[in-house]
């Protein structure tokens, strides 16, 4: 998904939440490849848009959850793309482990809020997943924030995953160890 | 984006590979479709050989061999019978490819080393075993631990 796709999408979300009723915005915050696309590098692309719900604390028990959902799969149908287009799976696990910050508004599309996140937020989700295909995104993230040494990478994911267990189980150490030998 | 008929296999993604997409693009659209919108047809996402450029690039000869690896990986660890190409004896690499930053480190290398899953090693390819790392997996992996966390409480309250 390419810059001006993901634009568009999010301008038809916009608008299928007010068809569907909602009457006060709805805020989501943009992490993943959607960050990197619209904060970072805008000729890259992004396999889907991964978001946090500001508002939903409890996806299972939200009608605002149901009406989002709604509201995506309506975009999913318009566009023949597939449901999780715009994909949340990720939220209840960083509710859980980290501190997610607020955000700065991005853009508003009729009752859809966007916010960005600080970039060293998307840099601490990155060193805490240790993927190869954040190899790039990481070093671009560490170029931007002028992080070079391993202390302050760890003071990054100290910030927003205090957890050390949390830190463990992802093989964070293993992870600054390659990043910063 | 992909429409929602599009199926993203194995040799779609080299495909996509040799034509320029960057291969972690090309390859987490592949992980999408075995991780979640296609994940009940996984030995379709892998059965079609991929196809080699007549004169691959040394790049896209490499992941071609990831490729392969990557299939031979993931058929084993989620039980789908693995489609024969894979063995190839043309998928190997001749010298030692460690894909991590820093890899020029000895200290890196020898991590690397210890850490590639076996399909990968053989291939003489080293990028340590978080390659197929999802939010999909992560997600319910979370899930669970919750409420055996949830679980184990009201066993300890009763």
């Amino acid at each position: 998904m390419q810059r001006q796709e993901m634009e568009q999408y999010l301008a038809e979300l916009g608008q299928a939440l007010e068809q569907q009723g909602v009457q006060q915005p709805v805020r989501i915050l943009l992490i993943g490849g959607a960050f990197m696309l619209t904060q970072m590098s805008s000729n890259r692309v992004t396999n889907d848009i991964d978001v946090l719900l500001s508002d939903i604390d409890d996806p299972t028990t939200s009608p605002l959850y149901q009406t989002f959902k709604m509201a995506a799969r309506i975009v999913a149908r318009q566009n023949n793309i597939p449901l999780t287009w715009i994909n949340d799976v990720i939220g209840d696990f960083l509710r859980d482990v980290s501190k997610i910050p607020q955000g700065t508004l991005w853009r508003t599309y009729g009752l859809l809020q966007v916010y960005i996140p600080e970039a060293d937020y998307i840099l601490a989700l990155k060193l805490l997943a240790g993927r190869q295909k954040d190899k790039e995104d990481i070093q671009l993230l560490c170029q931007q924030l002028h992080i070079n040494t391993r202390i302050h990478a760890q003071q990054v994911v100290d910030r927003y995953i205090p957890d050390k267990q949390v830190q463990q189980i992802n093989n964070l150490d293993k992870t600054l160890g390659i990043l910063f030998p | 984006m992909k429409t929602i008929g599009h199926l993203q296999t194995m040799a779609f993604t080299y495909q996509e590979i040799c034509q320029g997409e960057r291969p972690w693009v090309a390859l987490g659209n592949f992980m999408n479709d075995w991780f979640d919108y296609a994940k009940d047809r996984r030995a379709e996402l892998v059965k079609t050989p991929i196809a080699l450029p007549e004169k691959p690039t040394e790049e896209q000869f490499r992941w071609a061999v990831f490729c392969a690896a990557s299939v031979e990986y993931l058929c084993t660890r989620y039980a789908v019978p693995c489609p024969a190409w894979v063995y190839n004896p043309l998928y190997m690499l001749s010298e030692p490819w460690f894909d991590a930053p820093m890899a020029h480190k000895p200290e890196v290398q020898a991590y690397l080393m210890e850490q590639t899953p076996e399909p990968f090693a053989r291939r003489n390819i080293y990028c340590g075993n978080r390659m197929f790392n999802n939010k999909y997996e992560l997600a319910e992996q979370h899930r669970l631990r919750k409420l055996a966390q949830t679980t184990g409480q009201l066993h300890s309250r009763t």
